[in-house]
């Protein structure tokens, strides 16, 4: 690209960074699996 | 120690046009010039490249310095105007197989910047505002723009990966395409 002849040299520090980080959302609370021994089933009574 | 203060605290805004190219299965902006393609969601750093990808690699091996420099053309270039990027939106500028659409933006540009007579070259980079020419008309090719690859729409989707605007822009020409995205309320819409 033509932008002509250089004129000066500045420094320029954005306050804010002018890159759009990527939004990492917290993740949800997944419900376990239960693991443990079922509880045994009520019998009814004869 | 001699710490100077920063001359603006704010990025600049240039112009500047990209070609679109797969890379890895997903769409990046590329310089028409240069085939290094600019990271999403990170900034994109300015190294002097001049002459090594034209094959002219003892230039650089003598030449080598931090950009931009002063005195040589290297740096991440952006225009005070859309028209200076418009240029390499033709479809007589260097075509290359592997690009599949050529789209114009706005770029924000800081850390050392040279500032030159109608433009910027700067040390660090990333895109502010795309937009993606959708062809009107049959009179797309012939008035200096090429056919994208792919349909405007899908890479208008593909480069939302940026995280910036990203604009459908319906256009018959590379003048119309430079007079609309120039207008000063088409930066707030957002594809």
């Amino acid at each position: 690209m033509h932008i002509g002849e250089p004129q000066r040299t500045v420094i320029v520090e954005p306050v804010e960074d002018p890159v759009p980080r990527e939004v990492r959302l917290p993740k949800e609370p997944v419900d376990k699996p239960e693991t443990g021994p079922r509880e045994p089933e009520p019998v009814p009574a004869p | 120690m001699i710490v100077s203060a920063p001359d603006y605290v704010g990025p600049l805004e240039g112009w500047r046009a990209w070609h679109v190219v797969e890379r890895d299965g997903a769409l990046r902006l590329v310089s028409p010039l240069y085939r290094t393609a600019w990271p999403a969601r990170e900034a994109f750093a300015a190294a002097c490249r001049r002459g090594l990808e034209q094959g002219v690699s003892l230039y650089h091996a003598r030449t080598r310095h931090t950009a931009p420099a002063g005195g040589c053309g290297c740096g991440i270039y952006g225009s005070f105007e859309p028209a200076h990027a418009v240029a390499y939106m033709s479809r007589f500028f260097k075509h290359r197989e592997d690009v599949v659409h050529r789209v114009i933006g706005t770029v924000s540009l800081w850390g050392e910047v040279v500032e030159c007579e109608s433009g910027w070259r700067a040390s660090r980079a990333y895109p502010r505002r795309i937009y993606v020419p959708r062809p009107e008309g049959r009179r797309f090719f012939f008035r200096g723009l090429r056919r994208p690859a792919l349909p405007a729409a899908e890479i208008a989707l593909a480069l939302a990966d940026y995280g910036v605007s990203v604009q459908l822009v319906a256009c018959s020409s590379v003048d119309e395409l430079a007079e609309i995205a120039s207008r000063p309320d088409l930066g707030q819409e957002a594809a």
